[in-house]
């Protein structure tokens, strides 16, 4: 015998609503939570006749009644107010959900809620409703009376119940109801809202390992629905999330043609799948929608925020590629100094050479004639300044280290056939190694030279125009002349002291040795690069063991 | 007493038994044995032989033989011949000390053959005839050396031939520690040591250690068997000696040298490098004539000794500069004068059994020829080299118009046919022979000739002036001038004011020797003038055809 106590009257209004075809963060899906109803307050079952029903009045609001007859087994009935509140939780717990505030203005009628929440313009805006009832039901003899609870959800749109389930429990069962229920809406909730959310990975490559502060991520919907518009939201409404790595093997097909699809170009190092941090169903889906996510990372020591917007599609991963640009290095202010070379001789060339563990690397040529200054400085970060009236280079913005001056002789045709070369030579080193400190450097003058006349005839006379001969001092690998069209050169200010060689190369295979012995006097030499020469290039031998180079004017 | 008895029985004793050691060892033996001489200079090593000792058993023939040449020398210094140097002496009035050297062809590089006992005696001879004509000699010590051979021969670059032979440092020894101004260098031309018939060639020149002058030459023969010995360098001596004299330089000429120099220029603007199938003692012999016959043409002394400042170009210089060019490697003739100590240059080149050019040069005055002109022997083969010369000079001389060079400095410049193909003329270079010295030589000689009268120069070209290099012509207008310039003004600067082109037509390094054409000429001239650089005229000398 059935003992119907109480018998929930199902109400539901039927709001035509037009709305958006698809549900996202600028319009998600609004639910009205009809308040639960119950018509009996209290059930009486009699033991014997299990199937009979007899309605007493009884006060539905106390907690247990006492009866004469022992066959009367009296079922308190459930506060329905309880049951909607139950409910109610469980739907928000669905972060894509809204809920009409006036569902819950209706349930709290003592409060005015809609002053604090806005008005969610039911039931225009409404999307689904949930109604329910809440039956109590006698069962057979052996079985115990027990509570039936029913959830429908309405569709407002298509006007029909796209959803109905129902909890029973006996009255023992009663502190389980909550787990129940949750455990109901977010099957039946969850599968409503499925079609409409999607997941969120964070992408991290090497530029940003170890740099991410990820207990400081932060996610918000760059646009939300209150009331009855659209608003953007604000940093105020960011909402903490935690990631969740996701090993390579389980990235799911789905991500990793969503990977693939949006290249990320670096290459990814670790995916990170986001998660409210609240006591969601489903917390790592999020409706479809524009999110802003911002995270600290740490760039060299400074604490950045960074920040990038996602256009999350539904049922498609959502990828927030972390690439943080490799910060260049760091500027450091160079030390520079400043140099200035006084006196330039007329006809020599001035070389600025750089120091390095590789070798020296050129800074500038100056080639000095009477008439200019020719210099060839390409580096724009030295400022180069050539006084002809002064015959003066000034140098700003030499970087530190060592630099090496050398200044040479420079040939010149005084005669068709006859070039001559003033064996000035004079190489220093300058140290840059405080900021703009001033060098400065002035050359010893052409007439402090002194020394004698060699005078070298080349044979062959250079068979092309563009044959030049090279013509350097001991083992020295700066030519001190370039000879082109030219049968003789004509070397002055070779010191009277100077006991050593003068190489002359065509090419090659043909280059000679001259001796150069002491002497005050005019010389005459041959450099005969007619024939091939097979031997090394030596220096003379005999008593007179030849001197080593280093320039004739030199300082340390 | 009877002590004073013993005593001086031993001194007598001892001073008998000196006297007969002077008497057989004779003194400088003596003097050897009881102090030894130093240690004798390395090089070069004189080594005389054994003096002729004499022999108790009665043999002579060797005191013979040394007595013999001795006389010889003496012979030689008393001679007629001998008087016209003691003359040259004499006439300076000098009362200097002189020291006496042997030195045969040193002078050439070529050392000096072992002495002997003859050779000895012949220098006592001189030393004997030569005190007897009251000249001071000086005894020579060990302090007075020669100079290294390699001085004359692998020296680079290379000396002109025919040097001073005494090492010129000790010039001043000789005048300090020998209080001597002169020298007489003597080479021993050619001899016959028999003892029977002793004769000898030698030639002597005096030089002026204080000035560097040769003050005396001369070639003497002495002896009853001259006819017999190798009269070659003789006849050299005295073909060129005589051809000299026969034809005196010009008073005007003469009476402006003060300072000359005189080298043998043979073919070096070819060659480079000396080439003569002569003799060392034949070519020195000619040189020793030609200064013979020179000093007899003028009474001061004016020919220098020639010691150092005579270095030669590279010989592969010569490839690529003008042709002809002088010889000598310097750059500029105040160079010239400052190395050498001269002021003028003679050079002369051999032909042999023809004839002597020769070519005086003013150094002080930018290398101007002052004189230029060839002199044949009393015997000659008329070879076609004089015979070229001569024609030149004659046939350039008839229709030259000489008053276009008027206050002209002018330089020859060969051009041939380098225009046509430069890679050809500069291969055929070292192909020239001395046809072609004696074609320019001959243009020269005719233009010095009449330089006095129109009042011009003719230039030695001393500085090397490069010719254009066969690439220089690609791209270019045909018939370019051969000189490697950007523009006239460069020439001007050596201080020529006028080129005189020539083209030779003829190549007579291809002919036979011997053959008629070689004494044929075919040139075409051009005049240039290097302030304007316009062409004032031009003109073809031809033995072959054409309308001269």
């Amino acid at each position: 015998m059935i003992k119907r106590l109480l018998s929930v009257l199902l109400i539901f209004s039927v709001t035509l609503v037009l709305g958006e075809k698809s549900f996202s963060t600028q319009d998600p899906p609004m639910v009205y939570i009809y308040q639960f109803v119950s018509y009996d307050t209290t059930l009486f079952f009699l033991n014997d006749a299990p199937n009979k029903r007899e309605r007493i009045a009884v006060n539905a609001t106390s907690d247990y009644l006492t009866t004469s007859s022992s066959d009367i087994l009296i079922v308190n009935s459930i506060d329905v107010r309880t049951i909607t509140s139950i409910v109610t939780s469980a739907v928000a717990r669905f972060s894509a959900l809204k809920i009409a505030g006036e569902s819950i203005q209706r349930r709290i009628s003592s409060e005015n809620i809609l002053e604090m929440l806005k008005s969610s313009n039911y039931p225009v805006e409404t999307d689904f409703i949930i109604i329910g009832e809440i039956n109590i039901l006698r069962g057979n003899s052996n079985s115990e009376p027990h509570y039936e609870i029913d959830l429908k959800i309405l569709d407002v749109s298509r006007q029909e119940i796209i959803n109905s389930s129902m909890i029973a429990l006996s009255k023992p069962q009663i502190n389980d109801l909550r787990n129940l229920v949750d455990q109901l809406v977010e099957d039946v909730v969850g599968n409503l809202i499925s079609p409409f959310v999607s997941n969120i990975f964070l992408a991290t490559d090497s530029t940003s390992t170890g740099k991410i502060l990820w207990d400081t991520c932060v996610l918000r919907p760059v646009d939300d629905f209150v009331g009855s518009k659209k608003i953007q939201t604000d940093n105020k409404d960011y909402e903490l999330v935690q990631q969740e790595p996701v090993p390579d093997p389980r990235i799911s097909p789905a991500l990793r043609a969503e990977l693939a699809r949006v290249n990320f170009n670096f290459g990814y190092d670790e995916i990170r799948l986001v998660k409210s941090v609240f006591d969601r169903y489903r917390p790592d889906t999020f409706l479809q929608g524009k999110y802003l996510l911002s995270i600290q990372v740490i760039n060299n020591g400074v604490v950045e925020q960074f920040m990038r917007e996602i256009n999350l599609v539904a049922l498609r991963p959502g990828i927030i590629q972390i690439h943080l640009e490799i910060p260049p290095p760091p500027v450091v202010v160079p030390v520079s100094g400043n140099l200035k070379i006084s006196n330039l001789p007329i006809d020599v060339v001035m070389e600025l050479l750089k120091a390095s563990p590789t070798g020296q690397h050129q800074i500038d040529r100056v080639i000095s004639t009477a008439k200019e200054l020719d210099g060839h400085c390409e580096n724009p970060d030295i400022k180069t300044e050539y006084n002809i009236k002064n015959r003066t280079v000034q140098y700003e913005g030499l970087y530190e280290g060592t630099y090496v001056l050398s200044t040479y002789g420079q040939s010149k045709v005084f005669f068709p056939g006859k070039q001559s070369v003033d064996l000035y030579s004079y190489t220093d080193t300058i140290k840059i190694d405080s900021a703009q400190t001033q060098h400065h450097k002035t050359l010893f003058g052409k007439n402090e030279l002194g020394g004698r006349e060699v005078v070298i005839y080349f044979n062959p006379f250079p068979n092309k125009e563009s044959d030049t001969y090279k013509l350097f001092i001991q083992d020295s690998n700066s030519p001190i002349a370039n000879v082109k069209n030219a049968g003789e050169l004509h070397v002055f200010g070779v010191p009277t002291d100077f006991n050593g060689t003068f190489r002359v190369f065509k090419d090659e295979k043909h280059f000679t040795t001259l001796n150069i012995p002491r002497g005050g006097k005019k010389i005459y030499l041959n450099a005969d690069l007619e024939n091939e020469t097979l031997s090394e290039v030596k220096p003379s031998d005999g008593n007179n063991e030849p001197e080593p180079f280093y320039g004739f004017f030199k300082r340390e | 007493m009877f002590h004073s008895r013993v005593s001086l029985f031993r001194i007598n004793c001892i001073a008998l038994c000196l006297f007969l050691i002077f008497n057989i060892m004779g003194c400088s033996q003596v003097k050897q044995l009881l102090f030894p001489p130093p240690d004798q200079p390395q090089t070069p090593q004189i080594t005389p032989e054994k003096s002729p000792e004499i022999h108790t058993d009665g043999s002579i023939s060797e005191i013979k033989n040394f007595i013999y040449a001795r006389d010889l020398g003496r012979q030689i210094v008393i001679s007629s011949a001998f008087q016209a140097f003691l003359d040259q002496i004499e006439s300076k009035n000098f009362s200097e000390r002189m020291i006496l050297a042997r030195v045969d062809q040193l002078g050439a590089g070529e050392a000096l053959s072992p002495m002997t006992s003859w050779d000895l005696a012949l220098e006592e001879g001189l030393i004997d005839g030569l005190i007897s004509k009251q000249v001071k000699l000086a005894e020579k010590l060990d302090d007075i050396h020669i100079r290294a051979i390699s001085e004359f021969r692998e020296s680079l670059p290379e000396e002109s031939f025919y040097l001073h032979p005494i090492l010129p440092s000790d010039h001043s020894t000789i005048r300090q520690k020998y209080d001597a101004s002169y020298i007489i260098l003597y080479q021993l031309i050619e001899c016959d040591r028999s003892t029977l018939n002793p004769s000898a060639v030698i030639y002597l020149k005096l030089i002026d250690l204080r000035t560097n002058m040769i003050e005396a030459s001369i070639l003497v023969q002495a002896g009853s068997n001259i006819q017999e010995l190798d009269t070659d360098a003789l006849n050299r001596y005295e073909e060129v000696r005589q051809a000299i004299l026969s034809k005196p330089l010009p008073a005007d000429i003469l009476s402006g040298l003060n300072q000359m120099a005189v080298i043998n220029s043979e073919l070096l603007t070819i060659h480079g490098v000396y080439k003569s199938n002569l003799s060392n003692k034949s070519r020195m012999a000619i040189e020793n004539g030609l200064i013979t016959a020179l000093l007899n043409m003028k009474q001061n002394p004016y020919i220098v000794e020639k010691y150092r400042g005579f270095e030669l170009k590279f010989p592969t210089v010569h490839k690529n500069i003008l042709f002809n060019t002088n010889p000598l490697i310097y750059e500029e003739w105040g160079e010239f004068i400052e190395k050498s100590g001269c002021k003028q240059l003679l050079m002369y080149r051999h032909v042999k059994n023809d004839g002597i050019y020769l070519r005086v040069i003013d150094a002080q005055n930018n290398g101007a020829i002052l004189f230029s002109d060839v002199f044949p022997f009393g015997k000659r083969d008329a070879s076609a080299d004089l015979d070229l010369h001569n024609l030149i000079v004659r046939e350039f001389s008839e229709f030259f118009p000489y008053y276009l060079l008027k206050n002209k400095s002018i330089v020859l410049v060969n051009g041939d046919q380098q225009a046509v193909d430069p890679a050809k003329y500069h291969n055929d270079r070292t192909r020239f022979n001395h046809m072609r010295i004696a074609l320019e030589e001959g243009l020269t000689t005719s233009l010095v000739k009449n330089s006095p009268e129109f009042n011009y120069t003719i230039v030695e070209k001393l500085k090397t002036i490069y010719l254009k290099q066969p690439w220089m012509y690609k791209g270019k207008i045909f018939n370019l001038n051969p000189l490697y310039l950007e523009n006239w003004s460069q020439l001007r600067s050596l201080g020529y004011d006028t080129i005189l082109l020539y083209n030779n037509l003829i190549p007579y390094e291809t002919l036979t020797p011997g053959s008629v054409d070689n004494k044929q000429a075919g040139i075409t001239i051009r005049l240039i003038d290097l302030e304007t650089g316009e062409i004032t005229y031009s003109t073809k000398l031809s033995t072959i055809g054409g309308d001269l």
